[in-house]
C-alpha cells in the first residue's frame, strides 16, 4: 500500500484515478492544480505523485520547477497529459519526472500496472 | 489631407512589407543554412575519423616495417576488413614514392606518381602534412572516390605513407541525398580544386565547376568562379543567381577538409520560387489585401485599421495551428473521462449501486461535453464560411436555461457548486434559434462550471422588460485580467494563453456565443473582477 498525490484539475478524472487507486489499496490525496499540488506535496510524504501538465494557476511543469529541488528521495514522479508533446515530455523528464504518459490512451488496468511498476522500482 | 494619409498610409504600408518579406526571406535562408551546415558537418565529421583511422594504422609496427611485403598486405587486407565500409585501397608507399605493399598486389613496386601527384606531395612536404587526392573515378565503376594518404614514421625518420580511398557513392546517399532543401533545392559537394564531388543528377558528378561549359550555364557568368574562389579561401556564405531564367539562391558551407588548407562546400541551391512560396505561407497576401484596401479607400483612419489588420491576419496563420494542438488536447480530456469511467465500470471494478450511477453519469456529461466542443468548432467553421443561418421559431428562456443547468448537475454536484437560479415565474418568449441559443447559454453556463473552483458560487439571472431579456451568469471563478477581458470574444483568443499558461480551453466558445447573440439582434457584455468572478450577461430584443 502506498501514497499517491494526484494532481489533477478535471474533477471527474481525478475522480477515477482516485477510485482505481483506493480500490487497489492506496491512500489517495487529490489537489486541483499546481500550486495547491505544492502545498500537499509538502504535507502529504506521498510515494508517487501523478501529476497533469495543463492545469489553471501553476501548470505541471511548473509544479515540477518548483516542486523537484525539495523532493524527498524515492519520491516517483508519473506525469499524465493529454498533451502529445515531444517537447513537453522531454522537459518533464528532463525537470526529474520517471515517466510520461498520455492518458487518453491509458485503460485502468494499464494505468495501474504503469503505477506499481513504478512503485516498485527502487 | 486624405491624400497626404493615404501617402503617408502607403508609406507605412510598403515599410511593412519590405520589412516582412526581408524578415521571412533571411529566416528561410537561417533554416536552409541550419540544414546545410549539419551536413557539411557530418560530412567533416567521416573525414575526420578517416583520416584518424589512417593515423592509428601509421602508428603499427606491421606497417611500419614495410621490408616484408607480404605480412604488410595481410595486415592491410586486415585492416580494411574492420575498417569502415567507405575505406577501399589501403596501400603503403615507401620515401620514394613506391607502392611497397597494397590490397591490390598489383599495385606493388609502381610509381604512385601516376595516380596523382598527391602522395608525392606529402612527401616533398618538409612537414609532410596529410594529403587528400582530387577526385578520380575507378576504371570501370560508377563511383568517385578520393585518396587520403598520411606520414608514416619509424621513430623520427619519415618511412613514406599509408593510405587509402574513400568511396563516395557509400556515404552521398546518407547524408547529400536524403536531405531536402526547400521545395525543389538540392545539395552539391564540391572541393576547392571547383570538382563536383556529389551532385543529385549523377551524370554532372566528376565534372569541374569552372569548366567553359558549366560557367555559361549560371548568369551572372562570374558566379562559379566566384563560389570557388570563397571555397578556396574557406569562407560561407550565400549568393543570388539564375540558371536558364530561373532565379535561385545558394548557400555554401565550407568546411576545412585533411591536408594542408584544403577545404570542401557543401553548396545549396533553392529556387527563390521556394521562398517566395514560403513568404506566401506566412502571410504575404494578407499584406497585399491590406495595401489594397488601402488603395480603395480615402480615409485616413484606414491607414491605422490596415496596418492593425495585417498583423492580426499574419498572426492567424500562427493561431490556426495552435488551434489544432489545443483543440485535440480538449476533444482528448473528456474522451479520457468517459474511457477511465467505462473501463472502472467493465473491468468490475466498480460495484455499488451509487458509484455506478455516478461514473455513468460523469461519463454522460463528459460526453456531452465533447459533443458541445464539437458542435463549436463546426459551428465557427460555418460561421466563418458565412453559412451560419438561424432557424425560429417561439422559445421560452426559461425551458431552456433549466435544460442547459440540467445538462451539467453532475459536474455541479461533485464540485459542489451552490447553483442559484433566479427567474420570473411567468414564461418569457421570444422568436430565436433555440439550437444556437441554448449553445450560447451553455457555453456561459459550461466557463462558468469549469472556472469556478469546488464550493464556489453560481447564479443565474433571468428578468425582462417590455423591449428586452436579460439572462446573466455570475460565478466566482478566478476572475479575468483588465488585458484579457478586451480580448476574451475574439476567435481563438485562448490559444496562446492555452499554450503558454497552460490554462484549459480552445477560446472558440465566447467567439461563437458573441456572434450567436449578435445574430439575434442582441449584445454580450462581461464585467470581472479578479480572484471575485465574472459576470457575463446576454441582452436580447423581444420581437
Amino acid at each position: 500500500m502506498a501514497k499517491v498525490l494526484i494532481i489533477e484539475d478535471e474533477l471527474s478524472l481525478a475522480i477515477a484515478y482516485s477510485f482505481l487507486l483506493r480500490h487497489e489499496g492506496h491512500k489517495v490525496v487529490v489537489a486541483h492544480d499546481g500550486e495547491e499540488g505544492l502545498t500537499k506535496a509538502a504535507k502529504a510524504a506521498a510515494d508517487l505523485i501523478i501529476v497533469d501538465m495543463m492545469m489553471p494557476r501553476l501548470d505541471g511543469l511548473g509544479f515540477l520547477r518548483q516542486y523537484m529541488p525539495l523532493k524527498k528521495p524515492g519520491v516517483k514522479i508519473l506525469i499524465l497529459s493529454n498533451m502529445a508533446s515531444r517537447t513537453y515530455e522531454k522537459e518533464a523528464i528532463e525537470l526529474g519526472a520517471n515517466r510520461y504518459e498520455i492518458k487518453a490512451q491509458l485503460s485502468p488496468p494499464q494505468l495501474l500496472k504503469i503505477v506499481n511498476e513504478l512503485l516498485n522500482t527502487k | 489631407m486624405a491624400l497626404a494619409s493615404i501617402l503617408v498610409g502607403l508609406f507605412a504600408i510598403s515599410k511593412v512589407k519590405t520589412h516582412f518579406v526581408q524578415k521571412t526571406t533571411e529566416s528561410y535562408k537561417a533554416q536552409q543554412t541550419i540544414l546545410a551546415n549539419q551536413v557539411a558537418e557530418t560530412l567533416s565529421n567521416n573525414l575526420s575519423n578517416f583520416e584518424n583511422q589512417l593515423q592509428i594504422m601509421a602508428t603499427m609496427p606491421e606497417v611500419q616495417n614495410i621490408q616484408n611485403v607480404e605480412q604488410c598486405n595481410t595486415k592491410l587486407n586486415e585492416l580494411l576488413k574492420v575498417g569502415r565500409r567507405q575505406l577501399g585501397n589501403l596501400a603503403r608507399v615507401d620515401p620514394s614514392g613506391r607502392f611497397a605493399c597494397s590490397v591490390n598486389e598489383s599495385l606493388i613496386g609502381q610509381d604512385s606518381a601516376q595516380y596523382g601527384s598527391y602522395i608525392t606531395d606529402l612527401i616533398n612536404d618538409p612537414e609532410h602534412k596529410p594529403v587528400l587526392s582530387r577526385q578520380t573515378k575507378q576504371p570501370g565503376a560508377d563511383s568517385f572516390l578520393v585518396g587520403l594518404h598520411v606520414p608514416v614514421f619509424e621513430g623520427e625518420t619519415f618511412s613514406g605513407t599509408i593510405g587509402g580511398a574513400l568511396y563516395f557513392s557509400k556515404f552521398q546517399d546518407a547524408y547529400l541525398k536524403s536531405v531536402k532543401f526547400g521545395n525543389g533545392g538540392h545539395a552539391v559537394l564540391m572541393d576547392d580544386n571547383a570538382d563536383i564531388l556529389y551532385h543529385p543528377s549523377l551524370e554532372q558528378n566528376g565534372k569541374n565547376l569552372l569548366d567553359q561549359n558549366i560557367i555559361a550555364f549560371f548568369e551572372p557568368q562570374d558566379t562559379m568562379r566566384k563560389l570557388v574562389k570563397e571555397v578556396k579561401a574557406g569562407r560561407s556564405g550565400t549568393f543570388d543567381y539564375s540558371v536558364q531564367g530561373t532565379a535561385k539562391i545558394g548557400l555554401y558551407k565550407t568546411f576545412k577538409v585533411p591536408g594542408k588548407d584544403r577545404y570542401w562546400a557543401v553548396v545549396v541551391t533553392i529556387p527563390s520560387e521556394d521562398i517566395a512560396q514560403a513568404i506566401d505561407d506566412a502571410g504575404i497576401n494578407n499584406v497585399l489585401l491590406a495595401l489594397f484596401l488601402l488603395f480603395t479607400s480615402s480615409i485616413a483612419l484606414l491607414t491605422f485599421v490596415g496596418l492593425r489588420n495585417i498583423i492580426k491576419n499574419l498572426e492567424v496563420q500562427r493561431m490556426k495551428d495552435d488551434f489544432i494542438s489545443i483543440t485535440s488536447h480538449q476533444l482528448r480530456t473528456p474522451a479520457t473521462v468517459v474511457k477511465q469511467n467505462l473501463g472502472l465500470l467493465m473491468e468490475g471494478y466498480v460495484t455499488n449501486k451509487k458509484d455506478v450511477d455516478e461514473f455513468i453519469a460523469s461519463a454522460y456529461e463528459s460526453n456531452e461535453n465533447q459533443l458541445n466542443i464539437i458542435e463549436n468548432i463546426l459551428s465557427v467553421s460555418k460561421l466563418e464560411a458565412g453559412r451560419l443561418e438561424l432557424q425560429k421559431e417561439k422559445v421560452y428562456v426559461q425551458d431552456l436555461v433549466k435544460q442547459t443547468t440540467g445538462l451539467m448537475k453532475s459536474t455541479i454536484a461533485t464540485k459542489k457548486h451552490k447553483l442559484q437560479i433566479v427567474m420570473p415565474a411567468k414564461p418569457i418568449t421570444l422568436m430565436a434559434d433555440p439550437i444556437k441559443l441554448k449553445m450560447a447559454i451553455e457555453n456561459l453556463i459550461s466557463n462558468a462550471v469549469k472556472y469556478t473552483p469546488p464550493r464556489g458560487s453560481i447564479s443565474i439571472n433571468v428578468r425582462n422588460s417590455k423591449e428586452n431579456v436579460v439572462i446573466a451568469v455570475k460565478d466566482s471563478g478566478n476572475g479575468i485580467s483588465k488585458e484579457d477581458i478586451t480580448q476574451i470574444f475574439l476567435r481563438f483568443n485562448r490559444l496562446h494563453s492555452a499554450l503558454v499558461s497552460h490554462v484549459p480551453g480552445t477560446g472558440l466558445g465566447l467567439y461563437l456565443t458573441k456572434k450567436i447573440v449578435e445574430m439575434h439582434g442582441g449584445e454580450i457584455t462581461v464585467t470581472s473582477k479578479k480572484e471575485l468572478g465574472s459576470t457575463f450577461t446576454i441582452k436580447l430584443p423581444l420581437e
